[in-house]
């Protein structure tokens, strides 16, 4: 009667092809350009788009407008809310979309999902590189630098109240998982109210710092580690992996009595409020969280009340990680000038506009050119441990599917998963992590 | 005017007259045809224009991509056949999250449609108090979502206005409503009916003022009681409005994902992890190939409850 | 208009009880939450911090918005959402009032094959990244035009299915007569078929209006955020603007003005919504 049939098979054929136009666009992006002359001056006038998260400090805001302001170059920015940025940024890339500068993780884990090597420009030539602390564990892969890091970098670490640690007969707080143990005892004895050990469950993340990124700081000197598991020469589930012990100490903890009573659902914000007010003895946390200390009293006080110091399974070794918050990369583009700009900025903001950032935030500067300012109570405290020789880089910054460590760690602290079947969990998804990669 | 109850009811309306212009004689069928396909196609081609290339070949491409092995760490896209779907059953999270999705569904359309039902009932007749309190419960309907989730994450926060009142009863209450893996999903689905019931209600109400009131009347002349009025004639009358309300309730929580970001983000660990959610889990990790399977998965969800479900109630209407 | 009420015996004291109950409900259902959306902007943030009803303790309703207005990029957003949302509405109702008379009035195999396209696009969860690929592919992306088009395109479902069940129970005469006095198709439609169609192009336009203006998703991954970001992108950029977490007093300020620009339409044109949602009497 009519002539569907064909038109339909028509439409299919469209569909068909469209399909293929959309798959080969998505492989890949722009066509790579190589790496960057630096000889040529840097060119003025230019406007670059930045992808980075809503929640930048005032102090990287204002390090931004200075470079424009050296530079003559102007600054497109794409804020991608804070709590999603990671997710945003990969679909974003899944798209094909390439901003001409990224604010990024540069843990080598997070940089092999964006596959550095075809999709980053080369930036081993610039003068960071060498004078950089960090280049060779941070936004560095296969000995190949793509990314600046300028800090902060997150010091993993024990929050103590003081009080509560006199009163229980402590003179030193612990640093590893027996003294732990033993200082729990201590304050359950002594008669006080407060809990020895704050678990901010709810906030889910709170619950990785003890058993994972404090505790594996002996395990994962060098991040050895962490390269064994990528590797598959380690495995998470192996008789006496040091993952399991971690989170089995979390259950000894528990079942203790060591932990407040909410722990599955209380926040990390409480987490602070119980340190302060003396609710709880100590908690393991980052170093950010000093801040948020610091804004919620008065500085003599929090310095009179809150301790800071490392943590980790036998020898007290502090870890650190360096985040996505003052971290840079610039992408392959196609667009020459662009790319010299973007290099340019990288240059800039760790040569010239360093230590003008690193007065503002207060933070340690992870450039040997740079002086540190001069630091108070626990921000100081953060900058001894992060400075010591023996601090070592989080155990995160290799391993494959680490993203879902937190869930398990989760699991494990409220009861629903034994250490040894998270660690058989986690297994799982490194392996699937692992295979993706190949 | 009978919007609402044309589309509801499915029958023809009656109208008064409007344009008539005269006598005339309808020209002959075959004529008609004829002259009228083609303004009848190009009339509704920017329409499927943009359905097709904005609906349709993104999905037909999701559906590819599914089947293929697509990652961040690399730049080639190769076919795995279903490689994407036993790895991720293998995780857990397939199973898991399709899991969380329809409890969400069904938690939300059945409160949704109960309590919709209930306030229809109570508002149904189209006076100045009731439309009052039609608008105050309509307006919910108006907020994001987004905006839904960050106020009912105050309202039931463990020191919040909820657990005060419920403080007044049961002195130190003080329960994580949103945190606890026992409620979390509960309560985000809940949400979710809150926000929309209002809208229901509306299309519940349309249904009922369209039953014809003779029916009812003989109903109430025969010495029916209201609760048997309700069952044997007004429920089954309404199957129309029913059948649009549940679907679209049951479908539009399938794709349920900004209530999520602005309470739970997924937690407590996994327990408000919906597809949506989940498929922007696998994107956080580079993992493009498998988000686009749980894409899918979401699709065919859909087809396979939406499908059966409309049918079946469509055969369940009763027509006056 | 008559309503279908029914004469029941214990009249009054049931319509009280009715109503006792229905405020009751009312409370928690509605004002509360609004109570809690208002009460909290006013606070400042450690005071918004613990979320209850009590009053602020230091009024800090000027500060609150206006941060809202600066940090939280109000206007823009607002411009950006406004510039969004008419056009979205106005390109649905027309493409797909002019698309489901087609579908409604023709028996062609083609045409049935769409229809049935578009209504499986009201239930089918778009694809993102395939989308966001096309609009890169055609120089659309990051843009208000791309997201207008990426909008309407899978909007337009819900128009053609209501409208087309609709147009199908009008009586076809009046076409027909407009079109033997020698209208134009075009003019059969803008004269005939528009002024028929009015209470299902007011429902669907209320229904897409809120849906259009309340989208997160699609702008997330479609606008490039700074000048083009529509409202509640500006919203969830704001609430993640802290490092901390979520800073509820100004949150609060913003998901009002967000949520301003409907609420006002609403009341002002609360009856024509309500009652163009609802009135189905069987006599006109």
């Amino acid at each position: 009667m009519t002539t569907h049939m064909p038109r339909r098979v028509a439409v299919f054929a469209a569909a068909g092809a469209s399909t293929a136009l959309l798959l080969a666009g998505c492989a890949g992006g722009a066509e790579s350009t190589g790496s960057v002359d630096l000889s040529s001056d840097a060119p003025t006038g230019v406007t670059l788009t930045m992808w980075h998260s809503s929640a930048d400090s005032q102090a990287l805001l204002d390090l931004y407008a200075a470079y424009e302001e050296a530079s003559g170059n102007t600054i497109d920015f794409v804020d991608l809310p804070n709590d999603t940025a990671p997710a945003a940024v990969q679909t974003k890339w899944a798209t094909g979309e390439r901003p001409d500068i990224l604010q990024y993780n540069p843990s080598p884990q997070d940089m092999a999902q964006l596959n550095m090597s075809e999709n980053m420009i080369d930036i081993s030539a610039l003068d960071y590189v060498a004078d950089s602390k960090l280049s060779n564990v941070a936004g560095t892969i296969d000995g190949v630098t793509y990314g600046v890091v300028l800090g902060p970098v997150s010091v993993y670490g024990l929050y103590y109240n003081k009080d509560v640690l006199a009163a229980a007969g402590l003179d030193t707080p612990p640093q590893n998982a027996a003294d732990l143990l033993a200082a729990c005892s201590a304050i359950q004895s002594s008669g006080s109210d407060a809990s020895a050990v704050f678990m901010g469950g709810g906030s889910e993340w709170p619950s990785m710092m003890l058993p994972g990124f404090a505790y594996m700081g002996d395990a994962n000197q060098g991040n050895a580690y962490g390269e064994a598991v990528a590797a598959g020469d380690v495995k998470v589930n192996d008789d006496g992996s040091p993952v399991e012990t971690g989170l089995q100490m979390v259950v000894d903890l528990r079942e203790a009595g060591c932990f407040n009573d909410d722990y599955s659902t209380a926040t990390y914000e409480e987490s602070l409020k119980a340190l302060l007010d003396g609710t709880t003895g100590m908690t393991v946390l980052p170093s950010d969280q000093i801040a948020e200390l610091y804004a919620a009293a008065d500085a003599a006080t929090v310095d009179a009340t809150v301790g800071f110091t490392s943590f980790s399974a036998e020898t007290g070794v502090p870890s650190y990680n360096a985040g996505p918050f003052g971290s840079y990369f610039a992408p392959k583009t196609g667009d020459a000038e662009k790319e010299r700009a973007a290099v340019d900025f990288l240059d800039w903001i760790t040569t010239e506009g360093y230590q003008g950032y690193v007065d503002q935030a207060q933070i340690v500067p992870t450039i040997s050119t740079a002086d540190a300012g001069s630091l108070s109570g626990l921000y100081a405290e953060a900058a001894e441990l992060l400075q010591r020789d023996d601090a070592t880089i989080g155990f995160n910054a290799s391993i494959p599917g680490f993203g879902n460590f937190g869930g398990i760690a989760v699991k494990v602290l409220v009861g629903q998963s034994t250490p040894s079947q998270g660690v058989d969990d986690w297994q799982v998804f490194i392996d699937q992590a692992i295979a993706a990669q190949q | 005017m009978h919007a609402t109850e044309a589309i509801v009811t499915g029958k023809p309306v009656a109208r008064t007259r409007r344009r008539a212009g005269g006598l005339i004689s309808p020209p002959a069928r075959g004529q008609r045809d004829g002259r009228r396909i083609s303004y009848r196609l190009w009339f509704a081609l920017p329409a499927i224009a943009l359905t097709v290339f904005f609906f349709g070949l993104p999905f037909i491409a999701n559906a590819f991509l599914s089947f293929t092995k697509w990652t961040g760490f690399s730049s080639t896209i190769s076919f795995n056949g279903l490689d994407n779907f036993i790895s991720l059953s293998k995780l857990g999270i397939l199973g898991h999250a399709t899991y969380v999705t329809v409890v969400y569904a069904v938690i939300t359309m059945l409160a949704q449609n109960v309590v919709a039902l209930m306030m229809a009932k109570a508002l149904q007749s189209s006076n100045r108090l009731n439309t009052f309190y039609r608008s105050l419960f309509f307006a919910p309907v108006l907020f994001s979502p987004l905006a839904a989730g960050y106020i009912w994450s105050a309202m039931l926060a463990p020191a919040g206005p909820i657990n005060g009142f419920i403080g007044l009863f049961v002195p130190g209450f003080h329960f994580a409503w949103l945190g606890e893996q026992s409620t979390a999903l509960i309560m985000v689905a809940l949400i979710d009916a809150w926000k929309w019931s209002g809208l229901v209600t509306l299309v519940y109400i349309s249904g009922l003022n369209t039953i014809s009131r003779s029916v009812i009347e003989a109903a109430v002349l025969d010495g029916a009681s209201a609760w048997r009025r309700f069952r044997s004639i007004e429920m089954p009358l309404l199957a129309p409005a029913f059948t649009f309300n549940v679907v679209l309730t049951l479908v539009g929580s399938f794709s349920a994902l900004d209530i999520i970001f602005s309470t739970t983000k997924g937690g407590p660990g996994d327990a408000t992890e919906v597809l949506n959610f989940a498929v922007y889990n696998q994107y956080g990790q580079g993992l493009f190939g498998t988000s686009s399977a749980l894409s899918f998965m979401i699709a065919i969800l859909v087809m396979i409850t939406a499908v059966p479900l409309i049918w079946y109630l469509r055969k369940r209407e009763v027509h006056e | 208009m008559s309503s279908t009420t029914w004469v029941t015996r214990n009249g009054r004291a049931t319509t009280v009880t009715k109503y006792v109950i229905l405020t009751v409900v009312a409370i928690p259902w509605t004002l509360l939450p609004l109570w809690m959306l208002v009460v909290n902007s006013f606070k400042t943030e450690s005071d918004a911090a613990v979320p209850s009803i009590a009053l602020p303790e230091t009024w800090n309703i000027v500060e609150n918005y206006t941060t809202v207005f600066t940090d939280g990029d109000y206007l823009i957003g607002l411009r950006n959402s406004l510039m969004v949302s008419v056009p979205t509405v106005l390109a649905v109702l027309l493409l797909g009032s002019m698309a489901a008379w087609s579908f409604a009035r023709s028996r062609s195999r083609s045409l049935r094959f769409f229809y049935y396209v578009m209504a499986l696009s009201i239930i089918l969860p778009p694809a993102i990244v395939p989308t966001v690929v096309l609009l890169t592919r055609t120089g659309l992306t990051s843009t208000v035009a791309g997201y207008i088009l990426a909008l309407v395109g899978t909007r337009l479902g819900v128009m053609v299915f209501l409208a087309t069940g609709y147009i199908r129970t009008l009586p076809i005469d009046y076409e027909e007569a407009a079109q033997i006095d020698g209208a134009s198709r075009w003019q059969v439609y803008r004269h005939v078929i528009v002024p028929l169609m009015a209470p299902i192009l007011f429902t669907v336009a209320v229904m897409t209006v809120i849906n259009v203006w309340n989208d997160f998703f699609f702008a997330l991954y479609m606008l490039k955020g700074a000048g083009n970001a529509t409202l509640p992108l500006t919203l969830y950029n704001f609430a993640n603007s802290s490092q901390y977490g979520v800073r509820r007093n100004l949150v609060f300020a913003h998901v009002l003005m967000t949520s301003l620009p409907l609420l006002v339409a609403y009341i002002v044109l609360q009856r024509k919504v309500l009652s163009g949602l609802t009135d189905g009497g069987v006599t006109g």
